[in-house]
């Protein structure tokens, strides 16, 4: 049982649910819940029915917990149902049927919010990784904040992708000339380094790290949401680059 | 490439397709009625209301004096997070939003704000942010 604690993806999940907690908390409106639980739901239902129909032996879906957290956590509350469980299926398909060495290609809640918004015109709200406030005279500001910075000790400490992380952020905040951006904070710590679909060698990881910072800040002005689309886009440049070179995940 | 594969290529599409029409039956009228209501409004006032109902912001666009006020007023049915541009983290002029990182309103609610910098502010509601104006300051 503490073995299984100690698995980074759990210790994930353990995370982001301490997020969406305070989110809920702080929003003091449960209707959000609704929209984050179909969300969540669905996500792992899509997962299970995928795995299934490619005849894979089921397994407890961590990755799939991960993926609906995040959709539920920054996906707008105000969704249809419909247009949500859509997001959840076009997420959980990249992740089963979009793969190159059983490995999928595409950072799944990327995939499935980035299609969504091409679908249905919406935008991503990121409701629930936005509101927090650098005050440091506000104790609830401040653990708030502490709760925001938690999914970091599992990218960086466990998942080792800490090149990854400081290479994008602050290259992000140099070119934003910001010191704190909650929503980039939750990009960099929890969507950024996903290990499948990101380099692991150090060097890879501070030149993907700056690119997608660079990316993001280039292409920032036409888009109403840029995380999403410089991450896909990020992703599919490893992926050429990993075909070409022929290299080793 | 096996026979799941093209089962679960065929899922996709169907998800794709089907999650598009639903869309645009949806939405169709809404735009109609869009057009013809979210006219911008170029008279320089000292003070304007700006209304959001289900069909979004109007009007869409405002020009103000420098130091005017803006009385937000929410005739939807559900709660608002009025933010400045950029979205999401909110970074322009937040007097737009009683200087906090959103005005909150909730059905029936309303707040006024008053602008004292000079500028062309965008902003949009935090919660749904396809729906947004611009704030003209001169």
């Amino acid at each position: 049982m503490n073995k299984i604690f100690r698995t980074p993806k759990l210790q994930m999940i353990i995370f982001l649910l301490l997020l969406s907690i305070s989110a809920i908390i702080h929003y003091s409106f449960i209707s959000y819940l609704q929209a984050f639980l179909v969300a969540l739901v669905s996500t792992i239902m899509f997962d299970l029915a995928f795995l299934r129909l490619r005849k894979v032996a089921l397994f407890f879906p961590y990755s799939a917990i991960i993926t609906g957290v995040i959709i539920g956590l920054i996906a707008s509350p105000y969704l249809s149902w419909y247009q949500l469980i859509i997001t959840a299926g076009l997420a959980m398909f990249s992740k089963n049927y979009l793969l190159f060495k059983n490995r999928h290609i595409f950072n799944p809640a990327a995939f499935g919010l980035f299609f969504s918004h091409l679908i249905f015109s919406n935008t991503i709200s990121w409701w629930a990784v936005s509101w927090q406030q650098l005050n440091v005279q506000n104790l609830s500001a401040i653990i708030y904040i502490l709760i925001l910075l938690l999914p970091g000790l599992v990218s960086i400490v466990r998942m080792r992708r800490f090149v990854n992380i400081l290479a994008f952020y602050i290259t992000y905040a140099l070119l934003n000339q910001t010191i704190f951006d909650p929503t980039a904070i939750f990009f960099a710590f929890v969507m950024l380094p996903e290990p499948m679909t990101t380099p692991s060698k150090r060097t890879d990881q501070f030149l993907f790290g700056i690119s997608i910072a660079v990316l993001s800040f280039i292409i920032r002005f036409p888009l109403p949401d840029v995380f999403t689309p410089v991450l896909l886009l990020g992703n599919l440049i490893f992926i050429t680059i990993k075909v070409k070179s022929r290299m080793n995940i | 490439m096996n026979k799941n594969f093209f089962i679960g290529l065929a899922l996709g599409i169907f998800v794709l397709v089907g999650g598009f029409v639903l869309f645009k039956n949806y939405n169709q009228s809404s735009y109609q009625v869009l057009i013809e209501t979210n006219i911008p409004n170029t008279e320089i006032t000292e003070g304007v209301s700006i209304m959001y109902t289900a069909i979004g912001f109007s009007p869409s666009e405002v020009t103000l004096k420098n130091g005017g006020k803006i009385t937000w007023i929410n005739k939807g049915n559900r709660e608002i997070k009025i933010g400045v541009n950029p979205h999401p983290i909110h970074t322009g002029n937040r007097e737009i939003s009683g200087g906090d990182f959103t005005l909150d309103l909730m059905p029936g609610d309303q707040k006024t704000v008053v602008i004292l910098k000079t500028g062309t502010f965008d902003y949009h509601d935090h919660l749904n942010a396809g729906e947004g104006g611009t704030i003209i300051v001169q």
